[in-house]
């Protein structure tokens, strides 16, 4: 497992680095210091857990050899408070070709099994310090 | 706190457009603001959500999860942000008049 290095950029950016690969954090319009130049934190973790359901299911297609080339995710979410976070999140799969339905509820196994909803179902000890 | 005027109702809203007086909703308020939200005309499709919105927030003084909108409207994720570009929480319910979805970004 690599380390994931955060940097604060100024305002609400901070770039992200992982094994060499780069992406920004930032917050939307209306936000104050906002700069509007990446994915929210919260859109982040959505988009983790699409991708990670994503990579789950093309393996799960490819070996049953199932029709997946050029299927796509959409993720949604909603707020919830006291305190606040991300109270439920929605993903739609959409397939190139309708599946029966006895393949779909497999597929839905398959994207249940993946690490990051492993993680959400299990939520991981997180400590933090102030160095 | 500013007004919106439009057909020559007054609404008051807050900083991000969200009516402060539920009891004045019309639709007249949704096309109202549906301009600001990038909406160019209210479809049918639209006041499906619109109304959905509103009777579920009477029911139970809260906005449905999305994937509750998106089963009882019939909608994919997808097609419902089509409908609303800024996302069901800033962009429908700001139109249909519920309160302002609050926390993180």
């Amino acid at each position: 497992m690599s380390l994931v290095s955060v940097k604060h950029e100024g305002g609400c950016v901070f770039s992200v680095e992982a094994r060499g690969y780069r992406m920004v954090a930032d917050t939307p319009p209306g936000w104050p210091e906002c700069s509007n130049k990446g994915p929210t934190p919260p859109e982040m973790l959505v988009a983790s857990l699409a991708t990670c359901v994503g990579i789950y299911l093309a393996r799960y297609m490819r070996e049953a050899k199932l029709p997946y080339e050029g299927f796509t995710i959409d993720a949604a979410y909603s707020k919830a408070e006291n305190p606040d976070r991300i109270g439920s999140i929605a993903i739609d799969v959409n397939l190139p070709e309708e599946l029966p339905e006895a393949r779909k509820k497999a597929l839905i196994r398959v994207a249940e099994h993946c690490t990051v909803h492993n993680t959400l179902r299990q939520p991981p000890e997180v400590s933090i310090e102030i160095k | 706190m500013s007004t919106v005027e439009f057909k020559g109702k007054t609404y008051e809203v807050d900083e991000d457009g969200f009516l402060q007086e539920p009891e004045k909703w019309g639709p007249e308020f949704a096309e109202a603001l549906a301009g600001s939200e990038g909406i160019q005309e209210l479809t049918e499709a639209h006041w499906k959500v619109i109304r959905f919105l509103r009777d579920y927030y009477q029911q139970f003084q809260v906005a449905p999860m999305i994937r509750k909108l998106s089963k009882e409207t019939g909608m994919s994720l997808k097609e419902i942000y089509q409908l609303f570009p800024t996302g069901p929480a800033k962009g429908a319910c700001k139109l249909a008049g519920l309160a302002k979805p609050t926390g993180c970004v």
